[in-house]
Parts: C-alpha cells; sequence; structure tokens
C-alpha cells in the first residue's frame, strides 16, 4: 500500500484534478497557489530524537531550600529513564519542562513563571540520528544562546538567538526541517474576519509529551481537528499537508463569500428601494414626456391649421365674390318692397284724394270760368256724363280689389325681401365666420411656431429618462449580479476529493494496523478487558469493552494516559515498520502515578513501556514519578534521577 | 301708379295753397278771401313734401344751426317711417329747379270753388301767380282731416314744410334747395335724384349711431 500511495506524484494528482474540476491543468496549478496549496512529496525519511545529556545552573530563591543550582544529568541515551524523588512537588515535572523548553524554544507552563528568574544557564544535548546537537541557552532570562551541530569534539553553531522568540523560530525551523515536518495552517473565522492560524513545533511537539491528564489522543489541542493532522503527519500519511492547505483555502474562501454575501445583502435592500424610487421617477417623466408636444406632431398641427386659414380665406373670397350679387338683389328687393308699399301708400292716397273730389261737384269751368247752372247740372246728371266735359261716367272700379292686390303686392315683396335678407345674413354670417376662423387659424399658427421655436423641453426630459434608466439598469445588473462563489472553490473542492482519495487507502490501512498495535500496547498497559480498539480517521479512538462501543473521552485519567501511551508507541512502531512517520522516538511522561491510576495499573504501564523499549530500539522515555517499588523494579538505578525522601532534585 | 294721379297731386297742392295761404288784403273776391302769393313757393314746398329726404336734410340742417331737438327729432321720425321710400313723389328738375305743370291741378281745384289762380304783373315785366283760396277750401280741408285718416299725414307735413320755410319766398328756398348737390347737379328733364342714404348716414352721425 505504501509503495502504491508513493507512485501517485504530484502531476498525476493535479491532473486529476483538472479532470474533476473541468478546469485546464495550468489553471489548477495557478488556482493551488494562490491559495498557499502544494503538493509537496513530503515523505522524508523518519529520524529519531535522543536526548543525551541535560545540565542547567541558577540559584533557587525561596524559603525553602534556595541555593545555587547546578543540574547536570549525561550519558542518556534510548529506552526507559525515570525521573523520581519521594514526593511530589520535587522538581521532576520541571526537569522534562525544561527538556522541553530546550527543544521548542518557548518556556511555556513547563517552568513556573515564579521560576523564571532562578535559571542562569540550560544546555541540551541531543542527537537526531546519529548527529549531535547542543542547544545552549547562555542567559536564560533574556533568552539568549546557541543552537550548535556537535561533531566528536567539535561543535558548529547553526544558529544564534537573542530572545525568547527567536529561540522558539530557531528550533522550530530545525525541528521542521530536520524532521520533514510541514507547517499546518488552519482556518477559523472570529466575527466575522477571516483568521489564519499557523501551527509549527511549538505544536507538533506536543506529540512528545504525555501530560498527567490528557483530553486529546494526539498533542494537547483539541481544536479544529488538529489533533487528526498532527496524527496523519507522524503517521507519514502522504499529501495530508496539501489536504490541510486546501481545507484552509476553502475555509478563507467561504468566508470570504459569506461576507460578500452578507455586504451584498446589506446594500440589497438599499438597491432595491432606489430601483423603484427610479421606476416611479421614470414613469413620472415618461408621462411628463407623453404630455409635451412632439414636434412632428406640432408641424402637422401647422400644416392643418395654414390648411384651415386657406380654406377659410377661400370660403371668405368666393362668399365677397357673391356679395355684390346678393347685395345688388337685396338692394332690388328693398326697391320692390319699397316700390309696392309706395304704391299700396299712393293707392291709398289717391283713394283719399278720389273721395275728397267726388264729394265737390264742379262749380265752373277751369277753363272759362263758366258756372254751371242747374239745367245742366241734371242733364248731365241725368245723362251719366261729366258736367264739365261731358265724357260718359264710367262705373267706379272696385277699390277693394285693387287694394287686396296692392297689399298682396306688398306682401310678395316682403317675402322676398326677407328671402334676401336671409341671403344677405348668411352671406354676411359665412364672410365673419371665415373671417373669424382665418383669424383663430392665423392665432393657432402664431402659437405653433413660437412654441416650434422655442425649446420643447423634450430633450431635457428625453436625456433625463435615459439617466434615470441607465441608473436603474447598473442597479438592476449589480442587484443580479449577486455574488458569485469564487471559481477557485470548485478547484479546492476537486483538490480535496482527489487528495483524499489519493492518501485514504494508505491512511486506512495505516489506521488498521495502528489500531491493532494500539490494542496490544493498551492491553499491556494494563487496559482490562479492552475486545477491540479502533483509531478513527479523525483521532477518536472507539473502544470495545464488552458492551457498546466507549470513547477515548469518557474513559478515566488514568485509562487515557494509557491508551495515549499506546497510540503515540503504536504509531511509532508502524512508522517503524513502514519507514514511514516523523514520530522523533521520544516520549515525555509527566507523573502518571499523579492521577487515579491504581498502583497496579502503574506497575502495568511502566513494564510495559521497559519492554516496549526493547521492541522499539530508538524509543527514548523519559518518565517523572513518585518514586516507587515499580520504577524500581523496572528501571535500573542508572537510569534514573532519584530524590529520596524530602530531597529536591535540584 | 305711373299714370300722374291729378287727383292726388291736387289734394297735396290744396294743402300747400289752403295752409300756406294769409287772408288777402283789399277787396274779396267772391268768397276767396285768402290768398297764398307766388308759384315758385308751391313747386318749393311741394318739393320738400315730395322729397321727405330733402326735408330732414334741412330739419338736421335747422338743428345743426338751432340746436333745437325737435328738428332732429323730426328728422329721425322720417326715416322711421321710411318716408324717404314710401312717400316719395319724385319731382322732374326743370330750368329752374323742380318743377311740375300746375294748370291741371289747378282746373282740378278751380272748377270746384276752392282756389282762383291770379296774375300779378311785376315790374319785371313777369308775371306773378297767387293763388286765392276760398273759405270753401279752409273748411273742406278741415273737415276731411277729421274725415279721412290718410289725410291727417298732408295736414302736419305739410305743416312742417312751412315751418321749415319759416315764411321765406319761393326764390329763398328754391336757392336753399339749389344747395343740395343732388337737386342741383340733376340733369334737365330727369327726376330729381333721392339723397336718402347720406341723410340717413348724416343723421345716424349726429345721433351717434354707426351707418
Amino acid at each position: 500500500m505504501a509503495d502504491e500511495a508513493r507512485r501517485i506524484d504530484a502531476g498525476t494528482l493535479l491532473a486529476e484534478i483538472a479532470t474533476k474540476s473541468g478546469r485546464p491543468a495550468e489553471d489548477v496549478r495557478a488556482a493551488l497557489t494562490r491559495h498557499g496549496v502544494f503538493f509537496r512529496p513530503s515523505l522524508a525519511v523518519p529520524k529519531r530524537l535522543c536526548i543525551r545529556s541535560l545540565r542547567f545552573t541558577g540559584i533557587k530563591q525561596g524559603e525553602k531550600a534556595a541555593g545555587p543550582i547546578d543540574f547536570t544529568w549525561n550519558d542518556l541515551g534510548p529506552g526507559l529513564w525515570a525521573i523520581t524523588s519521594g514526593r511530589n512537588l520535587r522538581g521532576k515535572s520541571t526537569v522534562l519542562g525544561i527538556i522541553r523548553w530546550c527543544l521548542n524554544g518557548r518556556r511555556g507552563d513547563a517552568v513556573p513563571g515564579e521560576m523564571k528568574e532562578w535559571f542562569h544557564t540550560v544546555e541540551l544535548g541531543f542527537t537526531l540520528d546519529d548527529q549531535g546537537y547542543e542547544v545552549e541557552i547562555a542567559d536564560a532570562i533574556a533568552g539568549t544562546g546557541t543552537l550548535w551541530r556537535v561533531d566528536g569534539s567539535t561543535k558548529r553553531s547553526l544558529a544564534s538567538f537573542a530572545s525568547e522568540d527567536e529561540f522558539e523560530s530557531t528550533m522550530s525551523d530545525f525541528f521542521m526541517g530536520q524532521l520533514g515536518l510541514q507547517l499546518i495552517v488552519s482556518h477559523a473565522v472570529q466575527g466575522d474576519r477571516s483568521i489564519d492560524q499557523p501551527h509549527d513545533w511549538v505544536w507538533l511537539s506536543g506529540a512528545l509529551v504525555i501530560e498527567p491528564n490528557p483530553t486529546v489522543l494526539f498533542g494537547a489541542v483539541a481544536t479544529g481537528g488538529l489533533a487528526t493532522r498532527m496524527m496523519q503527519m507522524y503517521l507519514g500519511v502522504p499529501w495530508t499537508s496539501a489536504n490541510n492547505d486546501i481545507v484552509a483555502a476553502q475555509g478563507r474562501l467561504q468566508n470570504e463569500a459569506r461576507q460578500t454575501t452578507a455586504a451584498f445583502d446589506r446594500t440589497r435592500e438599499r438597491r432595491q428601494a432606489r430601483i423603484k424610487e427610479l421606476d416611479a421617477e421614470i414613469t413620472d417623466l415618461q408621462s411628463r414626456l407623453k404630455a409635451l408636444p412632439l414636434e412632428d406632431d406640432q408641424r402637422a398641427e401647422l400644416r392643418r391649421e395654414s390648411a384651415k386659414f386657406a380654406e377659410a380665406e377661400k370660403r371668405r373670397r368666393s362668399a365677397l365674390m357673391l356679395l355684390a350679387s346678393i347685395e345688388a338683389d337685396l338692394e332690388s328687393a328693398k326697391d320692390a318692397h319699397a316700390r309696392a308699399r309706395r304704391d299700396l301708400q299712393d293707392f291709398k292716397d289717391s283713394r283719399a284724394a278720389n273721395y275728397v273730389f267726388r264729394s265737390l261737384e264742379p262749380v265752373c269751368c277751369p277753363r272759362c270760368d263758366e258756372v254751371f247752372d242747374e239745367v245742366r247740372r241734371a242733364e248731365t246728371r241725368n245723362d251719366h256724363i261729366c258736367l264739365v266735359c261731358g265724357t260718359p261716367e264710367e262705373p267706379e272700379a272696385d277699390p277693394g280689389t285693387l287694394e287686396e292686390s296692392l297689399k298682396e303686392a306688398v306682401a310678395d315683396a316682403e317675402l322676398e325681401l326677407a328671402r334676401q335678407r336671409q341671403r344677405h345674413e348668411a352671406l354676411t354670417k359665412t364672410i365673419a365666420d371665415a373671417g373669424d376662423a382665418m383669424d383663430d387659424a392665423e392665432a393657432a399658427c402664431r402659437v405653433i411656431q413660437a412654441r416650434l421655436a422655442a425649446p420643447s423641453g423634450r430633450r431635457d426630459v428625453e436625456i433625463d429618462i435615459l439617466r434615470k434608466q441607465a441608473q436603474r439598469e447598473e442597479l438592476a445588473k449589480e442587484d443580479a449580479a449577486a455574488p458569485s462563489p469564487n471559481g477557485d472553490l470548485g478547484v479546492l473542492k476537486a483538490a480535496e476529493e482527489v487528495t483524499k482519495e489519493a492518501y485514504r487507502p494508505l491512511q486506512d490501512d495505516l489506521l488498521s494496523e495502528v489500531s491493532g498495535l494500539i490494542q496490544d500496547y493498551a492491553v499491556r498497559f494494563g487496559v482490562e478487558s479492552l475486545e477491540s480498539v479502533k483509531l478513527l480517521g479523525n483521532t477518536n479512538l472507539r473502544l470495545h469493552k464488552g458492551g457498546p462501543p466507549v470513547y477515548f473521552g469518557k474513559q478515566t485519567a488514568g485509562e487515557r494516559v494509557r491508551l495515549k501511551v499506546a497510540a503515540t508507541l503504536a504509531i511509532m512502531k508502524v512508522a517503524q515498520t513502514r519507514g514511514l512517520g516523523r514520530h522523533p522516538g521520544l516520549l515525555l511522561i509527566d507523573s502518571p502515578g499523579a492521577n487515579e491510576m491504581v498502583p497496579q495499573d502503574f506497575d502495568r504501564l511502566i513494564s510495559g513501556l521497559a519492554e516496549l523499549s526493547g521492541e522499539i530500539p530508538h524509543l527514548q522515555v523519559l518518565v517523572a514519578a513518585v518514586n516507587s517499588e515499580t520504577i524500581q523494579n523496572h528501571v535500573p538505578p542508572e537510569r534514573r534521577r532519584s530524590a529520596a525522601g524530602d530531597e529536591y532534585l535540584w | 301708379m305711373s299714370q300722374i294721379d291729378y287727383r292726388r297731386n291736387a289734394l297735396r297742392i290744396l294743402f300747400i295753397l289752403v295752409k300756406g295761404s294769409r287772408p288777402a288784403p283789399g277787396e274779396a273776391v267772391d268768397g276767396f278771401d285768402y290768398v297764398f302769393r307766388g308759384e315758385t313757393k308751391v313747386q318749393a314746398l311741394d318739393f320738400w313734401v315730395r322729397y321727405p329726404d330733402y326735408l330732414a336734410d334741412e330739419l338736421i340742417s335747422l338743428y345743426e344751426r338751432t340746436g333745437l331737438v325737435e328738428h332732429l327729432t323730426a328728422a329721425e321720425q322720417i326715416f322711421a317711417n321710411e318716408e324717404p321710400d314710401l312717400r316719395r313723389v319724385p319731382m322732374l328738375r326743370l330750368y329752374f329747379g323742380a318743377y311740375e305743370p300746375l294748370d291741371t291741378v289747378l282746373g282740378y281745384l278751380k272748377s270746384r270753388g276752392l282756389i282762383l289762380p291770379r296774375s300779378r304783373p311785376m315790374e319785371t315785366g313777369k308775371d306773378e301767380h297767387d293763388f286765392l283760396v276760398s273759405e270753401k277750401a279752409r273748411e273742406l280741408i278741415r273737415q276731411m282731416v277729421s274725415k279721412v285718416q290718410e289725410l291727417a299725414w298732408y295736414d302736419q307735413r305739410v305743416d312742417l314744410v312751412l315751418k321749415v320755410a319759416d315764411g321765406r319766398g319761393g326764390y329763398a328756398l328754391k336757392k336753399r334747395q339749389h344747395e343740395q348737390k343732388e337737386y342741383h347737379d340733376a340733369a334737365h328733364g330727369d327726376l330729381i335724384p333721392t339723397t336718402a342714404e347720406r341723410v340717413r348716414r348724416r343723421l345716424a352721425d349726429l345721433l351717434g349711431r354707426g351707418g
């Protein structure tokens, strides 16, 4: 299986990611690089760390046992070593703490704060495989010192540090490089901030420590899948670093997307209100525009009015032409009417005159003035002839008939006159109306022409509408363009799947093997009635103890210590047999007896460790514990630093 | 009525002669106790009776000269009654102006014992014609006006004309009538034209009305 895993190289993985994400290989490479994901074939050959010597000096302060410190422990090597005292609080944990301080450059909790000023110099000699090194803290208070490479009697400085921070980074760089470990970046979201948390050697070196009351199986921190990462790294599962980077990058992108979406949602409401507002404004402007006259319409109207003018003028002209003849007709009718009435008047006058003169008999001849005598009167009367001229009298025509006909003539003339007046009035009205129509049309033309000459305001409104429509369109586009997930997410997702596929079979295989060993070791360490153990990919440990499965976290502190030691050793063992893992083979076990572990169980742990030290040749285990028979039985005196009774170790 | 209606003319002349006459001085001739002097004056007065438009014009001039509104009212009345159309009896323009031979008319009047024409030799060598008016004529007019409605107009009109003439003699009146352009310019032998439209305008202008 290991061979199979090795056969998969970075190029193959990239090609598979490209296929899965449907993106060109160069895009995939660029996307991964952009997000700090690198596929490095980091299957470093495991190196073995072994503490060789420890010396520290200083002045112990306080009321009890104050005085100079000068602790030296030489000739350490692989196998089980014990630091014991007759009583607790005699400096055992501090010795382990100082070792951890030297190894990771951070003083930490292992060296209590009140002792900060006590230590002046510290020197830790260790080997990685066969190469000797020495950490020399020249001024423990200031944190200055040197990391030496030791070849026989020659020491060469690898790095110097002038502060605690520099010391930490010096040691981190050294061990990460030497052990082929990779920085693990986890991604976390705090509030709405995306935070990348790098985890280096200080964290990874947690795997070297078994604390008295462990809560996690690997390392000291239980959050964010870090235990899994630590396990994978020490197991030597390939591509897990890349996988870790991929997961972190996805977290970053998802958080970014979340924030962008949140920001987008915050502005959406404002944007939509503005869109609504713009819609209303546009509608308003459009109705205003509709109300404004179109130039073409106005020109058409002008033409219509001009035509009206021309038509009215024509009407007026022809009426005027007709006027003369109608006036003539009217005059004739007036004349005829006057004549008829005059005739009637004449008739009446004449009748009156007749009446007057008929009543007067002539008395004499108008010519010769001869007065007519009575005889002549009688004769002419009898003869019905005129007294004057002898003309026979004619019977009087009936004046009534004549008057009637004259009256009829007057009535006819009146009718005709009325008719002609009507005609004349109608024509006059036509002329006046046509004149009015001409005036109206002319006025209308003037108004339209003035309107045409003046700026219509249409253009301004049109421009306003266009501008608002553009604004609206822009906003709608913005609104429609909800932030799309970063395209790289697809690549990262594909990368995660491909990478998991690449390491999962090997990891499953390794976990299965480790699980078997854990069970073996745990039993040897005295965990009773353990039927089976399964180490899960998430570092949880599932136990069967004759009933439903139980988990690591629910075990007693003593069992947790033993299970944790078993698991760590199992990983080291598998690493050793497979030549894969990177655990350096050093284990610092602090005061296992301080918890609730019964002496029998403690005995089983120590004896088991002694036994296993033989099975895993490079394993170095330093146990800090209260002095006991168990220790004395399983750890030879030369492998012990002990303080008897009330004595202090240093 | 193209035929000359002598009786009507006679009646009109009778009114003029009766109303324009004054008691005859000196010895009266058989019941003819009044006298109207001068045929020219008869013609001149007759012209104003026959042409109400000319009369109205004269009335307007009188109004303008005297400021007496009654003249203006009388002129207005003439037009209101359409007299220039209805009452006009056209006259000929002869040598000295409007003239119509009175022989026939006078025959009517004389034969009825109403008027007695008399000639009176003048210093100029020409005869002046006077008209004696009988009491019978005056009585006849009085009776007829009350009997026959149509005659009231003649009665009043002749009064008005006499008032306008204001005792002027025939020549003075003729002279006055010649001052009317239309009258004066009428060709010899033509009917004297009407001035109705001009006078109507003149009247309207005075009354402050258009046209």
